[in-house]
């Protein structure tokens, strides 16, 4: 099977990443913002396997799984934040939390 | 051995401070003067040790101060024949003046604090030790503040006397002035020596004598300027023009201090710096003319000021200025020797002098005006015979120790050889000369007059309570002294006791001082007599002391011309001058005593100048210290501490809130306003790699 070459990849994961950003920077609803951040960690995630197939060394590709496992840890606390957020002020807006305003 | 000796006051200091107010008179008074006591005997071994090794300096290092490029600082001690012979005078007088303390400090009302007053007795004999016996600048300098403080806390023992207190803070900021001049004297050296840097004296003479140019040389202006500075220290500590002024107010604090800190030891550590560094000295011939003259003048200046005082130690605290005065132009004519010699019989004498002063202060319950005294050779008769003792010294009667030493000043400030070559060099000597023999005859004149008021006459004290003319209470103490039962432990309680049988008595009457302050005296009066033997004159005998510290003067050598037939007649001359002044005071104040009233009606301008201390210190009120303080208060702290200093505390304080509120407007507390920043950061950093690659 004929490889699609590293530029392809790496494009595409640089689109995910900066629809990732575009979203944690302009959503207000907290899960969404959420989400982005998932995929910006998907675009690295992407971009870690390609250059691992680019340069044909596994490590790449090791971090990769590292990435998805800490990423579940991490969506794990940050759901129970976001349902103890929603419990206590019934509201997930990031726009109505800024408590910690100087 | 030799660190003991400075160790033991300091030993005997810190247990009366431990033991504190536990300590009653007699147990405070006898740890302290057990501990000088031993280290005088120790101070005698090595005398004797130095006298035996012909000179040669015994030296003990303890360990090094400070190591700093190829300067080396030891705390280390030496004794050589000029800090040996100081040593004896310090702990040997010192212990005397131990042993009288206990006597004198009975005052009920000091019960409570007269363990302080041994603690800092024996702490200053400490720091005194330290100043004569450290082998280096910087631990003599040690000394030199250490005796500064001790002075201070002893002016103003009895603090609650807001008088007292300011004369102990005069002394010290007075002292200070003084000790400013000296540390920049000293930093000047120093900086001269630049990579033969030492602080060791003996090292410092061999440096100098073997390349005199490393201080610019003889008569140079670096060298001159030194050692101007060393005698600004000096002026300080031994009461010279200009910063005499502490020591007669010193008198404050108790009599045994006087005696001890303020006539006998501290004051003559500005003449044992200079004898010190005489190879420094002679280089500086015009440094040397300057010593010289001021204190022929500080002399002369001190004299005509106690000719009036009415307070006995007043008159004695000039006398010691005075006296300090000859010292000084005895070294600045270069003869330290002579001038040594003076500090040594002065000590004896002067310590007599004043010891004597205390036990008729303590017999008269602490009255010190001379005009309430009078008459009281019948009620104190060793006292009186070992005061005429101590006035035959001072005014030079042939054969006591003061006319040996004051003779030799004269002589060799009138043959001196140092100031040929300098402007005035040959009319100089004979100018001090002249003003130096006045002094004697007034120093001559203010003693008698002290001696007539005090002793002769009849006694003017005893406030209206004329029925005691009656002499039988005086006979009755004075019987009473040869059989001396009761000692020095009853107290404050002798004075009545001693008259018991008497019920006018009443401690009004005067009566003779217990065997405790009389025995010391005895021994001073020994010293005083027979001092003068350790430095006969050329013409009468060995001139031992100055044998003995020839090798001190080793590089500081002065020949002065031999042979002058003019040498008798001077003395004589002297000599009958001196009998005329004491003729003259004698008929002033026993034959016709309404005679002096009538003189200083006459010369009131005079008189009220002279009684008034030609108002120095209101001059320097006005001179100095008034517009030392209005600029203190209207620029330094107006401007300097209101404006500028707390200026820029309170300004780095309203900065920092300043900054922090500033700082807090960023923190807007939503989470996509950071987020921002760290995109925007991060986007910056990529663009610039980016671009730079």
């Amino acid at each position: 099977m004929e490889s699609v070459g590293l530029f392809p990849v790496l494009a595409v994961s640089a689109v995910l990443f900066a629809t990732g950003v575009g979203g944690v920077l302009t959503r207000k609803n907290a899960l969404i913002v959420f989400m982005s951040v998932e995929l910006m960690l998907n675009a690295v995630n992407l971009s870690f396997v390609a250059f691992s197939r680019h340069s044909g060394m596994v490590d790449g590709q090791v971090f990769a799984l590292f990435v998805m496992a800490v990423a579940a840890a991490e969506a794990a606390v940050g759901l129970a934040l976001v349902i103890l957020l929603f419990r206590n002020r019934v509201t997930v807006s990031l726009d109505d939390l800024d408590l910690m305003k100087g | 051995m030799l660190a003991l000796i400075p160790a033991l006051p300091l030993l005997g200091a810190i247990v009366n401070a431990l033991l504190n107010r536990r300590a009653s008179r007699v147990v405070a008074g006898s740890i302290a003067s057990a501990a000088v006591g031993a280290s005088a005997i120790l101070s005698f071994l090595v005398f004797f040790q130095v006298l035996d090794g012909h000179g040669a300096p015994v030296t003990q290092t303890l360990w090094t101060w400070m190591h700093v490029g190829n300067l080396n600082v030891d705390i280390a001690f030496m004794a050589d024949p000029l800090s040996a012979t100081m040593m004896c005078i310090i702990t040997g007088i010192g212990f005397l003046i131990h042993v009288y303390s206990v006597g004198y400090m009975d005052d009920p009302e000091d019960a409570r604090s007269v363990w302080r007053f041994f603690t800092y007795l024996n702490l200053f004999v400490f720091a005194m030790l330290l100043l004569v016996m450290g082998d280096s600048f910087p631990l003599m300098f040690v000394g030199w503040e250490g005796v500064g403080l001790c002075s201070y806390l002893l002016i103003g023992f009895w603090f609650t006397n807001t008088d007292y207190a300011s004369a102990g803070k005069k002394a010290f900021i007075t002292n200070r002035v003084g000790d400013f001049s000296f540390l920049i004297g000293l930093f000047w050296l120093f900086w001269a020596l630049g990579d033969k840097a030492t602080m060791n004296f003996h090292e410092l003479g061999e440096v100098i004598a073997a390349n005199p140019g490393i201080v610019g040389g003889a008569g140079g202006l670096a060298v001159t300027a030194i050692c101007l500075l060393f005698f600004g220290g000096a002026t300080g500590k031994s009461a010279q023009i200009p910063l005499f002024v502490w020591l007669p107010d010193a008198m404050a604090g108790p009599t045994p201090v006087s005696a001890l800190i303020h006539a006998a030891t501290m004051v003559t550590s500005g003449i044992y710096m200079i004898c010190r560094l005489n190879f420094l000295f002679v280089l500086a011939p015009v440094a040397l003319a300057t010593i010289a003259t001021i204190g022929a003048l500080t002399a002369f200046f001190a004299a005509t000021i106690a000719i009036t005082q009415n307070d006995i130690k007043k008159v004695l605290a000039y006398s010691t200025v005075s006296q300090l005065g000859f010292m000084f132009l005895g070294v600045g004519v270069g003869a330290f020797t002579a001038g040594f010699f003076h500090v040594m019989t002065h000590a004896f004498f002067k310590a007599l002098l004043f010891l004597g002063s205390g036990s008729i202060i303590h017999a008269l319950h602490h009255e010190q005006d001379m005009r309430k005294m009078g008459g009281l050779s019948k009620y104190m008769k060793v006292t009186f015979a070992i005061f005429v003792i101590g006035w035959l010294s001072i005014i030079g009667f042939p054969g006591f120790s003061g006319f040996f030493s004051k003779d030799e000043i004269l002589w060799l400030t009138f043959i001196t050889p140092v100031f040929e070559g300098l402007p005035l060099g040959s009319v100089m000597p004979k100018v001090l000369w002249a003003i130096a023999v006045t002094t004697a005859l007034l120093t001559a004149f203010y003693m008698s007059r002290l001696m007539f008021m005090t002793f002769w006459g009849s006694y003017r004290g005893g406030h209206g309570h004329d029925a005691h003319g009656h002499a039988a209470p005086a006979h009755g103490a004075h019987g009473h002294d040869d059989g001396h039962g009761h000692g020095h432990d009853s107290a404050h309680g002798h004075a009545p006791a001693a008259h018991g049988h008497d019920a006018h008595g009443h401690g009004h009457a005067p009566h003779e001082s217990p065997l405790v302050l009389v025995g010391p005296l005895l021994v001073l009066a020994v010293l005083s007599t027979f001092g003068g033997l350790l430095n006969l004159p050329h013409w009468a005998g060995p001139s031992w002391l100055h044998h003995f510290l020839e090798p001190v003067f080793e590089h500081g050598h002065i020949a002065f011309p031999e042979g002058n037939p003019l040498e008798f007649p001077l003395m004589g001359l002297t000599l009958l001058g001196v009998a005329a002044s004491v003729g003259l005071a004698y008929y002033l104040y026993v034959v016709a005593p309404n005679k002096p009233a009538e003189i200083a009606a006459r010369l009131r301008p005079l008189y009220t100048g002279s009684l008034n201390k030609w108002f120095v210190d209101e001059i320097y009120e006005r001179v100095i210290l008034t517009p030392l303080v209005l600029f203190s208060r209207g620029v330094l702290w107006a401007v300097v501490d209101s404006q500028i200093i707390d200026g820029a505390v309170n300004g780095a304080a309203s900065a920092a809130t300043g900054l922090g509120r500033l700082h807090g407007k960023l923190v807007s507390g939503r989470v996509q306003a950071y987020a921002i920043s760290i995109a925007a950061g991060a986007a910056v950093i990529v663009t610039v790699y980016a671009l730079g690659a």
